[in-house]
């Protein structure tokens, strides 16, 4: 025998997975601090990556006038000076990282933690189901 | 007034019921209009600078996720930069890279936004977007916006400088590099958009959320006024030449997109019908689920009494006489509910009634029909 009310929490709890509930899904399946931890790395990544083409950019722009000024050119304080424009991006960045990852990370436990309740709330209902056949 | 809310009201029925059409087709006008102006405005690679091309590509697109068109709108810019030069596809490729690793992956679902932005910069409507976007996306978008707006100044650059690069051989591609690098950072319009529009998003966005009376008007309003102040600062300290008077037309169109937004607002909550299945111990189920309309509840109650000829008695769900005997009319209502010609009766419980006061399951369908 069908009943409504399962039917009503199961389509609701089944198109949450299907939407949203995928991505907090994947979010949830980790701790809290890996979750952050990994986005951090990927934001390092991301900009150390960006940094480089930034740099290569650089270089080949000015190509001519550093292979004329090769061997007058102070190289330690050339790369001083990107490694302190380096680390300020990625203190930036990295930090709005966090904050992304962090908020993100709220949304979904807090998604999860109502779609756990849904799953008891079902439980529930089999087990009343049982109970009066 | 009437007559806006029936056609509301079918539209979006409309909507829900061929939903599994309507969104592939619209996929379908997005992507072919992307990906022809894209081709359009650079052509330098005549092969895929062919409409059938750009149908069997807007074909797939219709299908496959949204934010493919912006995977073959780049592709195919990608084409065309390379046939015009290595390194101008090598700083294409640089450039879409970073722009996807620091800022799209962030909002990836909004990818639709990057693609549709640089087409309405080149059709001069771009100062829509940040009102549109801020009543109806979150603030994710505004990174969406920005590397849209970036997306076309480089196009732009490249077409601009197109003939110089064209001319040039491939041992000046230091040079070809340089003259393009040279225009992009000389680009201060650039900087000037993308500022504008990130606070007129941010203004409309958290303004249409506050609890007050009238906070999409007020959301709206503010936004073009801020939009307007904003690219009017930005042309004062940095020159940019930006056009006011098609400023301020755009700002009416923004005005006008925005309460057309506002007023299917009540009805459109972008949940579409869902299509699930699932399966238990007993069953497996194959449910569509249907978003309910929430439509304001008519106020209207037309009362046309006339002379009765034949007599006759209506009873509502409860028994009562709903009409007193020697009056005959086509539409009849009191606070109790709701009488048409057909003969079936909606009572204040929003069930249907026949004339015998009886409650009739399948009446609320034909009804509507």
């Amino acid at each position: 025998m069908l009943d409504r009310d399962k039917v009503i929490m199961m389509t609701r709890m089944s198109s949450y997975e299907k939407g949203k509930g995928k991505e907090h899904l994947r979010i949830g399946s980790f701790f809290r601090s890996d979750y952050i931890w990994a986005s951090i790395l990927k934001a390092a990544f991301a900009i150390t990556v960006a940094f480089v083409f930034g740099l290569a950019l650089y270089i080949y722009y000015n190509f001519d006038e550093f292979m004329s000024n090769i061997y007058e050119i102070d190289i330690i304080s050339i790369l001083k000076s990107f490694g302190k424009y380096y680390v300020i991006a990625l203190i930036v960045y990295v930090g709005i990282s966090y904050l992304v990852a962090f908020i993100k990370y709220s949304i979904a436990a807090s998604n999860l933690r109502k779609y756990k309740s849904n799953l008891k709330k079902l439980r529930k209902l089999y087990k009343t189901n049982e109970k009066s056949v | 007034m009437k007559n806006l809310y029936e056609i509301r009201e079918k539209v979006i029925q409309l909507y829900y019921k061929y939903d599994a059409f309507i969104v592939p087709a619209l996929k379908l006008i997005a992507a072919f209009i992307v990906l022809h102006t894209v081709n359009s405005r650079m052509g330098y690679f005549t092969k895929i600078d062919n409409i059938v091309i750009e149908l069997v590509a807007s074909l797939l697109c219709s299908f496959l996720p949204s934010g493919m068109i912006l995977v073959f709108a780049g592709l195919f810019s990608l084409l065309h930069m390379y046939h015009l030069s290595l390194i101008v596809a090598a700083l294409g490729v640089l450039l879409y890279l970073v722009l996807y690793l620091l800022f799209l992956r962030f909002s990836p679902k909004s990818s639709l936004v990057v693609a549709i932005t640089p087409i309405l910069m080149l059709w001069k409507l771009p100062y829509v977007l940040p009102i549109v976007l801020g009543l109806t996306a979150t603030p994710g978008c505004t990174v969406a916006m920005a590397c849209g707006v970036v997306a076309y100044y480089f196009l732009k650059v490249v077409n601009a400088n197109s003939a110089t690069i064209a001319n040039m051989p491939i041992a000046e591609a230091a040079d070809q590099l340089k003259i393009l690098i040279d225009d992009i950072l000389a680009n201060k319009g650039m900087i000037i958009v993308i500022i504008a529009f990130v606070v007129t998003f941010l203004v409309v966005y958290f303004l249409r959320r506050l609890p007050i009376k009238r906070n999409w008007e007020i959301a709206i309003g503010a936004g073009v006024v801020v939009d307007i102040i904003a690219l009017l600062i930005g042309d004062v300290i940095m020159d940019t030449g930006i056009s006011f008077i098609n400023i301020i037309l755009v700002s009416v169109l923004a005005v006008a997109a925005g309460f057309v937004l506002k007023f299917f607002k009540y009805c459109v909550d972008f949940n579409r019908t869902e299509n699930v299945q699932f399966e238990d111990d007993d069953y497996y189920y194959y449910v569509k689920a249907v978003p309910k309309i929430s439509l304001g509840e008519s106020a209207q109650r037309v009362r046309q009494i006339n002379r009765r000829k034949g007599g006759k008695s209506f009873m509502n769900g409860s028994g009562e006489d709903l009409y007193a005997e020697g009056y005959d009319d086509l539409e009849y209502a009191d606070e109790n509910g709701y009488f048409s010609e057909d003969g079936y009766y909606e009572g204040s419980d929003g069930e249907y009634y026949e004339e015998n006061g009886e409650y009739t399951e399948n009446s609320s369908e034909d009804y509507r029909e």
